[in-house]
């Protein structure tokens, strides 16, 4: 059984379509990466899995059950960590912590001391005075103290240094080997291609790629930087090489997955001095998805 | 912002972001206090524009202590002099109120927010922040004051003297925002300065009633800003020079805020908040325990303000008693309308004016819950082994019994207090507490009012403010002009029986409970049915 399936899901804000058909499957022991950028629909999945919001179409399952109708049962198996982390000013950390834990049901102390030393966090500070960062840590701790069979992070390290994405990161690893379910969105590229196993990209409310890395860079191109002994003719007519820059013995072009090998034979007949080949990462694959709206969206910082 | 922002860096585009995020509330406060007092003003022309029948109505409020008690001595036998004294209380509350909420939103909630950080670092200067907010709270309330002005002079009311009014009120609320320039100095979190505010605003109000005109401790008065409002005599000689004091008052805390302001760390105050416990209470585990420990401050505060105001009115109503006794003629009256003893009329007043501040409570506790959704406090809970109903009902608890446990604290105190004075101990008690409790239903509308909003349409759950405000309008109303009956019958507050007036227990308080009851179950029957949304 998989712990998360999601079928043909749909949400209107009003007449604002949020998901459209949204499918995604997450199996048990996997930690599955959620990406897109900011708008796209990534907290208003995990909101739905989570009973904050009603669906209007589509079917969601989770461990089984009815996230809407079974919410507190299933709430007592996972742990949550929202993107915008926002807590009662007047509790200190700690007992937010201690709170949040015994709600969820029993949990281990030492875990929980183990925790805010490795996060280096101070639970003695009253929410209302921690910064951003603090606050993600205070939630984050909150989230690991229990020992629950399926986590939700939404966006986990905004707020956090590169320090403790390190630690972060680490705890994610840890769960994994515990055999634990972790979902994670995130439009942070690096974080998602460190820690999942398969990852499913949102755009517009639309699933538009699912899949494990290898299987999606597949679908996209490698970029070749190479010096030749003869001047290279003839690329500019070969079907999937892009952007190609050629000044002499020297050509800088991207190709298409299942074109690689034909280039490299074609290549071949020039005489290689040196080859760079670079494989894509997943901004060039969010690049490609999104286009010039992506780096847009990187300019303003949105 | 522009670049070019070097000595009083920042102030001005601050202002117009203030301005900019106030947009609506300040038009509303604006709008609310002016026409509540030009209303007064309006209806009190309207209805003693006869002279034989403004003397009489003066006679009767003069000689009658349950109402100088409370709103002071009417000054001037005028449709000015009763403006003046009608306005006297309730104008300066409201603008102190209007005063104290935007200077703590504007400085302090800010500073928490760590929003002032990201201002501050981009060549604010560092009293941009405490400058911008005097600059529109002080605006605010000179419009309001032109206003009040304009509008008097319009309905006919003699020139000078129509300034003079406004402007006391107009300085009670400037006061306030000096008061409150120094509070947001003192404490690291907003809402301990807003009870600090608050509860001085409180103090001086309680200092006004011990001292007020015909009872013996009259100097105290003078202890209270809300007796200078009173000493300005406006319509009644125009005292002008109390304005001085104001000026002084002002004056000095303004620059008390400044220079504190300059010797303490940006989100530090002067009095810094103690680290606190690193593991939650036994007791911390459970939906009702957060909301206990997030509610009991507010609680608290409120039982003890109410405890106190029961014990004050307590007491004073032992001379207001004397004063009647002393008075032959009007006893007579008074026996006429109720068979009660002389003091019943001034407890019937103190009741019908307290309702609609218990409802201010019942209000206030249940907005928490849209105030925990949209800051995303609750998804927290929710998103934890916390259900729905759950969480709403830990809240409503609250709100119901809470405002229950402040009617009965009060309506006891006052009984307390009375009663050690005149020595009908138990039967004062009873009479007192029964008469108190019947305001309960009504209170509850204004929970049952919130909730429905909050679980049906979340994003106008603020509409139960205005939904009081109407209410209070209508019993304002109700006092002044002859208003059909069909229009008063929409306030709760009317269908109260005044038990100390003479009134009997009806029917329609049955049905106002019902009413309330039916309002909190659709609300959370919506509630469990909707999006959270933040």
């Amino acid at each position: 059984m998989s712990v998360i399936e999601i079928k043909n899901l749909t949400k209107y804000y009003g007449k604002f379509q949020a998901l459209n058909k949204v499918n995604l499957t997450v199996e048990k022991g996997e930690v599955y990466g959620f990406i897109g950028p900011n708008g796209a629909g990534k907290s208003t999945t995990l909101r739905i899995l989570l009973g904050l919001l009603r669906k209007n179409e589509g079917e969601v399952k989770l461990m089984g059950q009815d996230p809407w109708h079974d919410a507190v049962k299933l709430h007592k198996k996972l742990a949550y960590v929202p993107g915008e982390v926002n807590l009662w000013p007047n509790l200190t950390g700690g007992e937010v912590i201690d709170l949040l834990g015994r709600l969820r049901g029993e949990f281990d102390i030492e875990r929980r001391e183990e925790l805010i030393k490795r996060f280096k966090l101070d639970p003695t500070k009253k929410c209302g005075a921690y910064s951003t960062g603090n606050k993600q840590k205070v939630a984050l701790i909150s989230a690991l103290v229990s020992d629950v069979e399926l986590y939700i992070f939404d966006e986990p390290t905004l707020g956090l240094d590169p320090l403790m994405e390190g630690v972060f990161r680490k705890c994610i690893k840890e769960l994994k080997k515990g055999g634990k379910t972790v979902l994670l969105s995130s439009h942070i590229l690096a974080e998602v291609e460190a820690l999942c196993d398969r990852v499913s990209i949102i755009r517009d409310g639309e699933i538009i790629e699912t899949g494990t890395f290898t299987q999606l860079r597949h679908l996209t191109r490698t970029s070749i930087t190479i010096d030749s002994f003869q001047p290279i003719t003839g690329l500019e007519n070969i079907d999937g090489v892009h952007n190609l820059v050629i000044d002499g013995d020297h050509a800088h072009f991207s190709v298409d997955a299942e074109k690689m090998d034909f280039v490299v034979k074609h290549l071949t007949q020039f005489g290689i001095q040196s080859l760079i080949s670079t494989p894509p990462t997943l901004e060039e694959l969010f690049i490609r998805y999104y286009g010039e709206e992506y780096s847009l969206d990187e300019e303003t910082g949105k | 912002m522009s670049p070019n922002l070097e000595s009083i860096a920042g102030t001005w585009p601050m202002i117009k972001l203030a301005l900019h995020r106030d947009k609506i509330i300040i038009p509303v406060f604006i709008l609310f206090l002016v026409l509540l007092i030009l209303g007064t003003a309006a209806s009190i022309i309207n209805l003693y524009s006869d002279a034989l029948v403004l003397q009489a109505f003066y006679l009767q409020m003069q000689t009658n202590p349950s109402i100088t008690a409370i709103l002071g001595s009417v000054l001037d036998p005028s449709t000015g002099g009763l403006t003046a004294w009608r306005t006297g209380i309730s104008g300066p509350l409201i603008i102190g109120l209007i005063s104290i909420f935007r200077m703590v939103r504007h400085t302090r909630s800010e500073e928490r927010k760590g929003r002032l950080e990201l201002l501050d670092s981009t060549a604010v200067g560092r009293q941009a922040s405490l400058t911008s907010a005097l600059f529109t709270s002080f605006g605010v309330n000179i419009i309001i004051t032109l206003l009040i002005a304009l509008g008097l002079i319009v309905l006919g009311l003699e020139f000078t003297s129509s300034i003079v009014l406004s402007l006391g009120i107009g300085a009670f609320g400037c006061l306030f925002t000096a008061i409150t320039a120094v509070t947001v100095q003192l404490t690291e979190s907003s809402s301990d300065a807003r009870y600090l505010s608050v509860g001085l605003l409180v103090l001086f109000f309680v200092l006004r009633i011990i001292g007020w005109d015909n009872g013996n401790l009259k100097c105290l008065s003078w202890l209270s800003p809300l007796g200078w409002v009173h000493q300005i005599r406006a319509f009644a000689g125009n005292d002008w020079w109390v304005l001085g004091i104001f000026m002084i008052f002002i004056l000095g805390l303004t620059i008390t805020a400044y220079w504190l302001s300059s010797k303490r760390d940006v989100g530090s105050g002067i009095i810094n908040q103690r680290a606190g416990p690193a593991r939650a209470s036994k007791c911390l585990n459970s939906s009702l325990a957060l909301v206990w420990r997030l509610h009991r401050g507010m609680l608290i505060f409120w039982v003890v303000v109410f405890a106190l105001m029961g014990m004050v009115m307590g007491f004073t109503a032992q001379t207001v008693t004397d004063a009647i006794s002393a008075n032959h003629q009007f006893l007579q009256l008074i026996s006429q309308v109720s068979n009660g003893g002389p003091a019943d009329s001034y407890f019937a007043l103190v009741l019908a004016l307290f309702g609609e501040v218990f409802a201010v409570y019942a209000i206030l506790a249940v907005s928490r819950l849209r105030t925990e959704e949209s800051k995303k406090y609750s998804e927290m809970l929710l998103t934890n082994s916390v259900s729905r109903s759950q969480w709403m009902v830990s809240n409503l608890i609250f709100a119901v019994l809470g405002s229950a446990l402040i009617m009965v604290v009060f309506a006891l105190t006052l009984g307390l207090a009375y009663g050690s004075s005149s020595g009908n101990f138990s039967q004062d008690l009873l009479r007192i507490l029964a008469s108190a409790l019947v305001y309960l239903p009504a209170v509850w509308m204004l929970t049952g009012i919130t909730v429905f909003l909050f679980g049906i349409i979340p994003r106008l759950a603020s509409l139960s403010w205005v939904a009081l405000g109407l209410f209070v309008v209508i019993d304002l109303l109700g006092e002044f002009f002859d208003v059909s009956q069909w229009i008063l019958n929409l306030s709760p507050f009317t269908q109260v029986p005044k038990l100390f007036a003479g009134d009997t227990l009806t029917a329609s308080l049955g049905w106002l409970f019902i009413l309330a009851v039916a309002l909190i179950v659709v609300g959370l029957w919506g509630f469990r049915r909707r999006d959270i949304i933040g």
